[in-house]
């Protein structure tokens, strides 16, 4: 008798705490899907929309091809880690969870994480990427092979400095983001931006002039 | 002093570096650092070596593009949500619901029913659901009058009752639950309360329906709840006995303890009844229900639909108050209190009549109560005349009075005047009593008090009654063999009766430690010419039903009851 009454009871108690639940869920989202038109965006690639997503992708897939390009000076490279990071991008949607806003720092910040990814699995296969074609605007070969040479020497150094640093460098002077997009990209206070830009510049500085000293006692 | 390069100056330099600004131009404003700032600024200046971009071509950009969208199709074809949370979400945000109104963009619909990962999710909100109102209840049930989850209690009770189906095990159930309340009202004693006459209603309630409940089962089913219920009973007039007699706590003198147990008395009484006379005790129970539609109808404030003793209203011997409708073979309940001596309507001589029906097989129920000799209204000389009709197969209830004596058409010497039907050739036992007889009684001397009025239903003899002498006397013989029958509640009823006169006898019944009774002994019965005080020793001597002396007056039956 008493468990029939029990019966009764859960049933009633589930059923409003069920409801409670839903309504809950359901007006966060709707505070998100006011803010603005990315969230607008998001919530429709949220759906797996494709029109939104095919706008997400024409507008980022550049950026992010750039920004991996930079760091790694590889055309095919670059390429297949931004489709990676896209990738990255429907899983983290067709999941239910993804950027609710603030996308670009959700892309760069998976690019950079599928770089990081990248330079483990290259640092066991001790395997370099073959440079790039030549970048116009460069017509004498002793002109090139010296480009060349200095952007394998800045690659080398940015990949022995830390992630973070890595991040900072890239983004603040290879992507030309602002201090306050660097901060919101990589999770951190603009003042622990300036910090670490300062460090990774003296890391970098530091790692470029090794081999300068290196041939001096050459020379020497 | 040489100045530390700050994070602030080093990052002001790279946006005028980043600016367009001339490297010498940035370190001649900053000469303290210049060589710490120099190195940094040529190295930030040489990442912009990394700066030009290869982009791929353009049919590759469109490969990765339409593998991108051709990846987001196969992912939406996928319409169920791996996630728990996210497809409740959406189940619950579907196009058909109430929440599609919070909702700006269209709700992507679940395709296929989430029926396992919900179920799996309901099966933990119940179990967590089950846990607390399953505590609740356990709790409660510990509960007593008083504390807050009381009331729980009794809802689940009341919900029980309502669940099960069988009125066998129903009928238990209230039984159980009227045991609960008497052992709530034994561990309120012990706790130092005294238990309130909502307690006592309560349990009455439960009695109630659990008797009539019984009532309605089948012979076989009742006799066998009736024995359990006699145990059930039996114990709890034990525990209540122990406390009337006992009083504990703060308020030892509530008389609710003692109340409860006339009401357990009662009820005993009737699961002897329904062992013994299963018809009987149904067709009680019955007219008990009629009672109760009766009182429903009523626009009454009264919740009770029967009075218990102790009770306003309630009969204070402890009787049943059920009233059998006159034409009825059977007898019960209470019946209409005929006005005393000296009360309005009543008889100023202290006379008073009563009838005992002929062919009555089942008399139950109290008889109308006299006032005794010597109480205020009553017959000063402790007189009563009570006559049995003639003629009449069913005659009920009290006779209309007669004329006093002294009064016109009333016997002038104040005589009573009992006219016993002639040709009674087995009159035995005791005769009707003026007190309730029923009220005294086990359901025992019920059963033989209604065997008598068996016998007496073959006696088609009349008696007219009159103020003098009946006509249709019994005689001194018949009188006395009806005397010497043993009797099982009536005291002797020999000497006084015999010697007291040939004419006729008078049954005398005496109500128990009555003063006025044992006075009444030396009352005289002028009609029959003979003393009568040999039967007041014998009303005093019987401290039990005792039957008094017996005075006939002109052959005439003659019962005189107080």
């Amino acid at each position: 008798m008493t468990n029939a009454i029990s019966l009764v009871l859960s049933f009633w108690l589930s059923l409003t705490v069920s409801f409670a639940y839903a309504v809950r869920l359901e007006s966060k989202d709707c505070v998100n899907a006011t803010e603005d038109s990315e969230t607008s965006l998001l919530s429709r690639a949220h759906q797996l929309d494709e029109s939104a997503l095919a706008h997400i992708y024409d507008l980022h897939y550049p950026a992010i091809y750039r920004y991996l390009y930079r760091q790694l000076g590889d055309v095919d490279v670059a390429r297949d880690l931004a489709a990676e990071v896209f990738h990255r991008l429907l899983a983290a949607l067709h999941a239910g969870k993804g950027p609710k806003n603030h996308l670009v720092a959700w892309l760069y910040c998976t690019a950079h994480n599928a770089l990081v990814d990248y330079y483990r699995r290259q640092r066991h296969r001790q395997h370099l990427t073959l440079e790039e074609q030549m970048i116009g605007g460069m017509d004498e070969p002793a002109e090139m092979v010296e480009h060349r040479m200095l952007r394998e020497q800045l690659r080398r150094a940015l990949q022995q400095l830390s992630p973070d640093q890595q991040q900072v460098i890239a983004l603040k002077f290879l992507e030309g983001l602002s201090n306050e997009q660097v901060a919101l990209i990589v999770g951190k206070s603009v003042g622990a931006v300036k910090s670490l830009q300062h460090r990774a510049l003296n890391a970098l500085q530091r790692q470029m002039s090794i081999p300068e000293r290196k041939k001096g006692k050459d020379h020497k | 002093m040489k100045d530390l390069l700050s994070p602030e100056i080093l990052d002001h330099a790279l946006r005028r570096l980043q600016s367009g600004e001339m490297l010498s131009a940035i370190l001649s404003e900053n000469p303290s650092v210049v060589s710490e700032l120099e190195p940094l600024l040529l190295t930030a200046q040489q990442l912009e070596n990394l700066r030009p971009v290869q982009m791929p071509r353009p049919e590759q950009q469109r490969s990765d593009r339409a593998d991108f969208l051709a990846e987001a199709r196969q992912l939406r074809a996928q319409a169920v949500s791996p996630n728990l949370l996210m497809r409740l979400r959406k189940w619950v945000a579907t196009p058909y619901s109430i929440t599609r109104f919070f909702y700006k963009t269209p709700i992507r619909k679940e395709k296929r029913a989430m029926v396992t990962l919900l179920l799996i999710k309901v099966i933990l909100v119940l179990g967590i659901g089950f846990g607390s109102a399953g505590g609740t209840v356990a709790f409660a049930e510990r509960s007593l009058p008083g504390s807050p989850l009381y009331p729980i209690k009794l809802a689940t009770e009341e919900v029980a009752v309502r669940v099960v189906p069988d009125p066998s095990a129903r009928a238990l159930l209230y039984l159980a639950q009227a045991q609960a309340r008497i052992q709530e009202m034994v561990s309120l004693i012990q706790l130092g309360y005294s238990p309130d006459e909502v307690m006592l209603e309560r349990m009455r309630l439960r009695l109630d329906n659990a008797l009539d409940l019984a009532s309605r089962l089948p012979d076989p089913e009742m006799r066998t709840w009736l024995i359990r219920a006699r145990e059930t009973v039996q114990t709890q007039q034990e525990t209540l006995s122990r406390i009337c007699r006992y009083p504990s706590g703060k308020d030892a003198g509530s008389t609710v303890p003692c109340d409860a147990l006339a009401v357990m008395n009662q009820a005993r009484e009737q699961v002897e009844l329904g062992l013994q006379n299963t018809q009987t005790f149904r067709h009680r129970c019955a007219l008990g229900r009629e009672g109760e539609r009766t009182n429903d109808s009523m626009p009454s404030v009264t919740p009770p639909a029967r009075s218990w003793p102790g009770q306003p209203g309630g009969n204070p011997e402890g009787g049943c108050a059920e009233c059998t409708p006159q034409e009825d073979q059977h007898r019960y309940g209470p019946q209409p209190t005929q006005p005393g001596p000296g009360q309005p309507g009543g008889n100023p001589e202290g006379e008073c009549v009563e009838c005992t029906p002929q062919g009555d097989q089942h008399r139950y129920g109290p008889q109308p109560i006299q006032p005794g000799p010597g109480q205020p209204g009553g017959n000063p000389e402790g007189e009563c005349v009570e006559c049995t009709p003639q003629g009449d197969q069913h005659r009920y209830g009290p006779q209309p009075t007669q004329p006093g004596p002294g009064q016109p058409g009333g016997n002038p010497e104040g005589e009573c005047v009992e006219c016993t039907p002639q040709g009674d050739q087995h009159r035995h036992g005791p005769q009707p009593t003026a007190t309730p007889t029923w009220q005294r009684m086990t359901a025992q001397e019920a059963l033989q008090l209604m065997y008598q009025y068996q016998y007496r239903a073959g006696v088609s003899a009349t008696a007219n009654h009159t103020n003098g002498p009946c006509d249709t006397c019994q005689s001194a013989g018949q009188e006395a063999q009806m005397a010497s029958t043993p009797s099982p509640s009536n005291g002797d009823n020999g000497g006084g009766g015999e010697s007291g006169s040939s004419d006729g006898g008078e049954a005398r019944q005496e109500k128990t430690g009555a003063t006025g009774d044992n006075s009444g002994g030396s009352q005289s019965s002028s009609g029959g010419g003979a003393d009568n005080s040999g039967g007041g020793s014998e009303g005093g001597g019987d401290s039990g039903h005792a039957s008094g002396g017996e005075g006939g007056a002109g052959g005439g039956g003659k019962h005189r009851t107080k």
